[in-house]
């Protein structure tokens, strides 16, 4: 199994194949249409701007393609931070931009009324918003790494499966059918964060 | 592009090595510190003071117990130590050597010489698949598969003292050279574990480090944890060097214990250098300085001829000579042995070397992997001056 | 709850890692840097940050493969720092999988360079190098420019830039192990809205207990503490917990696993 890591100018893609690799997937960094077709998994990782994202993929032809693979074809997708915001029907980021619109909800910034930091960084524990999944159940009370400072507000709660607690709780992980997608780094959250991985992408394999 | 590497003016360090500061003169520490045996150094003064110390402690001849206790290794230095406390000074001391990784058949003999001396020593046998995990997992965290042996000859001759209510513990020559003096400035100094965690070579990896690798448990480690600054205080430990006290002249004292029994290597020399007379009793000894060169650029060799130009025995240039000549070596033998003993292929000893080997340093081809000669010695991008 | 976090700062020469005295050019040689990644990442670090001191000061990039092979050890996340100055810059770093980067004197020559950056990269990848150096009771920004500018002016004005984090870094208790400078942290944190990270006189537990008490401090950093002590990162938590700050504790160490090397 193929996993393509999508390659759209927005970072990161070292760490998360590097983290694949040590589970042992295969992966390729890509943004070339026959290869995404190809594979047989999608991540979308992704540090930056909303509207830099999107304006990103949109030049490189990305949009229909991956709604095509991931909402048509139903292939199993996992998103990572940005990658997570940029579904996401709007984003905010500089200002109000169209995301790609498979999870009904807005990306907006993080503000508090005390003297809260933002951007949210460092470690937080995630729990599980829905007690009865037990698929996901040994990860909730774990600490994964967060740096962000907007996030992601999805219209209905259905699709949200962790929420972390900074100050008011933070949609952490959603998932809608075939997409999963985290507001945390699981490459960069170690041990908890490799375990979730192979959780995750392992019950596609 | 040859990468610039500043060396001392008068020996041949470079400033790659780790602690080591130079001077506005170019002149590095290390050959500051062996000028200042030379002059302003009132060895009389020294030495009364020296004896002042150990008539503290030693016992008499109708008395039961050990007045001091000698790290040893049955290298030169520390055979030196030994003869010279009880031979010449007349203490009673305890030798106590912690085994080292495959000990060599001239290392066996060395040792076996200090018991010969009249003296009593432990031979600390430790638990070998304990210590064989942290030899390789120090291989690959560290880049140093002697690195549980670094700890173990600090820590259990000091667990030992200890122990035995032993206060006086002889060490050799002071590498920290602003360690020493009379009896009022040292009558309450014990090296601690802060002293070896920054003097020692650890490397920044600690015992605790340790637990869990290959399922390794804190009981386990049990004679690698050193006591706590308040167990040596309670234990009244003081520690003294011999080499503050006394000009310390190696080759001198190698000639006085090669009449008392210690035996040189008689078939050439050490691997990585050029001499015989030291790292005898390790087998793969070899690994170890070959893992130093390759991060700093600089081996045992080097590390000879420094101490040799600063005894004024070998002048630069011909210090220089012998460095070009035995530096640097890949090690053939010690792999060899190293590979017997860990169970780890050559290939995958070779990819942990790789990865501490510095690119800056060292030419490298096209496809990222490292230049070699037909010996398999890695190519210099750096030239020493 | 959000975790408070403990960061080992590597400083770098362009050759090794080296540690300074109160920033002085006289840096102590401590040793390869591959061998305290793998140290670090054992221990299960919350986070680590790499910084090529003399970059700017020579006139040289970073080196990427050195860089490349420190994050190819880690799996928490790393910030890397010295002698950025382009976005191309910025895009190599974060390309090889830094995860944020770290600038000093583009924020004096230039902020609006911050701005630049962060629009493409988002504020959260940009880190601030703030050096504090207290000369006859006034605080100053430390910098190798030749400028004098007074520390807490300076920040005023940089709030108005865009930036995820602040590394503070006292340069009087540099390198000393002799506690951190309290009322420099309690100044700086009010005067911002980004975490920030103290750093600079961590020398045992205590200092950084003391820290955490008298500050509203959620990040430290550490160097000195990790290369000439027996305590460890460990260490540091279990004493920052012990008054009831929430601390990320892992015991497990993790077995260095040399086998994933090029991809």
């Amino acid at each position: 199994m193929t996993i393509a890591i999508i390659k759209y100018g927005m970072g990161n893609v070292a760490s998360v194949q590097k983290a694949l690799h040590k589970l042992g997937y295969s992966s390729i960094i890509t943004n070339d249409p026959d290869e995404i077709r190809k594979s047989a998994y999608i991540l979308l990782p992704g540090v930056g701007s909303f509207e830099a994202g999107m304006i990103n993929l949109h030049r490189l032809g990305l949009v229909d393609l991956l709604t095509d693979e991931v909402c048509i074809k139903k292939k199993p997708f996992f998103g990572i931070c940005l990658g997570m915001q940029l579904l996401a029907t709007f984003g905010n980021e500089p200002h109000k931009v169209k995301g790609l619109g498979w999870i009904e909800g807005e990306v907006v910034k993080l503000h508090f009324s005390d003297d809260r930091r933002i951007p949210h960084i460092g470690w937080n524990n995630i729990s599980l918003a829905n007690k009865t999944n037990v698929f996901l159940q040994e990860f909730s009370g774990l600490d994964y790494y967060f740096i962000h400072s907007y996030h992601f507000v999805p219209t209905t709660n259905s699709e949200i499966v962790f929420t972390v607690d900074y100050g008011i709780p933070i949609v952490a992980a959603i998932k809608k059918g075939n997409i999963f997608a985290t507001q945390f780094h699981p490459e960069k959250s170690q041990e908890a964060g490799a375990s979730l991985l192979k959780k995750v992408i392992g019950s596609h394999a | 592009m040859l990468t610039s590497i500043r060396y001392c003016r008068k020996c041949l360090f470079p400033e790659t090595k780790p602690d080591l500061f130079f001077d506005r003169k170019g002149i590095c520490s290390a050959c500051k510190a062996a000028e200042s045996k030379f002059i302003n150094v009132d060895w009389e003064k020294r030495e009364k003071d020296f004896f002042t110390i150990i008539n503290k402690f030693k016992l008499g001849k109708d008395e039961i117990g050990y007045d001091c206790l000698i790290p040893v290794s049955g290298g030169k230095d520390s055979t030196y130590q030994a003869y010279f406390m009880k031979v010449v000074c007349g203490m009673n001391p305890l030798c106590v050597c912690f085994e080292t990784t495959r000990e060599t058949d001239l290392g066996r003999k060395n040792l076996e010489n200090i018991s010969k001396l009249g003296i009593d020593v432990i031979h600390f046998r430790k638990n070998y698949s304990a210590y064989k995990s942290m030899v390789i997992e120090g291989f690959k965290r560290v880049g140093d598969e002697m690195w549980p042996n670094h700890l173990g000859i600090f820590t259990i001759p000091i667990l030992v003292a200890v122990k035995f209510k032993i206060k006086l513990v002889i060490w050799g020559e002071n590498p920290q050279q602003e360690y020493g003096g009379p009896w009022e400035s040292i009558e309450n100094y014990s090296l601690t574990r802060n002293w070896m965690e920054e003097f020692g070579g650890l490397l920044g990896n600690r015992i605790q480090d340790m637990i869990g690798v290959d399922g390794l448990t804190t009981r386990d480690l049990t004679p690698y944890f050193y006591p706590s600054d308040q167990e040596l205080k309670d234990a009244g430990l003081v520690s003294i060097f011999l080499g503050h006290y006394f000009f310390w002249d190696a080759r001198k004292q190698l000639e006085l214990i090669e009449k008392h029994g210690f035996s040189v290597k008689q078939d050439g020399p050490v691997e990585g250098t050029y001499i015989n007379y030291e790292n005898l009793d390790e087998e793969m000894h070899g690994l170890h300085d070959y893992l130093k060169f390759v991060k700093y650029g600089f081996g045992r060799a080097t590390d000879h001829a420094c101490i040799d130009i600063r005894n004024h025995r070998l002048t630069r240039e011909e210090g220089l000579k012998l460095v070009k000549q035995y530096d640097g070596k890949y090690p053939h033998k010690a792999i060899k042995a190293f590979i017997k003993y860990s169970g780890l292929t050559k290939t995958k000893i070779d990819q942990v070397i790789d990865s501490y080997t510095n690119p800056i340093l060292f030419k490298m081809n096209t496809d990222g992997s490292f230049a070699r000669d037909f010996k398999g010695n890695l190519i210099k991008n750096y030239q020493i001056k | 709850m959000l975790k408070c976090r403990v960061i080992p700062i590597l400083s770098f020469n362009g050759f090794a890692l080296v540690k300074t005295k109160k920033f002085a050019s006289n840096a102590r040689m401590v040793g390869n840097s591959i061998q305290a990644a793998r140290v670090f990442n054992s221990r299960n670090v919350d986070e680590l940050a790499f910084i090529d001191i003399y970059a700017s000061d020579q006139n040289r990039k970073i080196n990427l493969q050195v860089v490349k092979a420190i994050i190819n050890e880690c799996y928490m996340p790393v910030g890397i720092g010295g002698g950025v100055n382009s976005i191309e810059d910025i895009h190599n770093l974060l390309a090889i999988g830094a995860d944020k980067v770290i600038l000093k004197n583009m924020m004096i020559q230039n902020p609006n360079f911050l701005n630049e950056a962060a629009s493409i990269y988002g504020n959260q990848c940009i880190t601030i190098a703030v050096d504090a150096e207290k000369k006859e009771g006034s605080y100053f920004l430390y910098n190798r420019l030749n400028r004098t500018i007074p520390l807490f002016e300076f920040i005023n004005k940089l709030t108005k830039f865009r930036f995820g984090e602040i590394i503070l870094t006292s340069v009087n208790h540099d390198g000393m192990m002799d506690g951190f400078d309290i009322e420099l942290v309690n100044q700086v944190v009010r005067m911002v809205e980004v975490p920030v990270v103290a750093n600079g006189g961590g020398g045992q537990p205590d200092h950084f207990k003391d820290l955490f008490a008298r500050t509203k401090i959620e990040a430290v950093g550490a160097s000195s503490i990790f290369y000439f002590t027996q305590y460890t990162p460990l260490d540091v938590k279990k004493a920052v917990s012990s008054i009831g700050k929430p601390m990320r504790i892992i015991t497990k160490n993790v077995i260095t696993n040399t086998d994933i090397r090029e991809i």
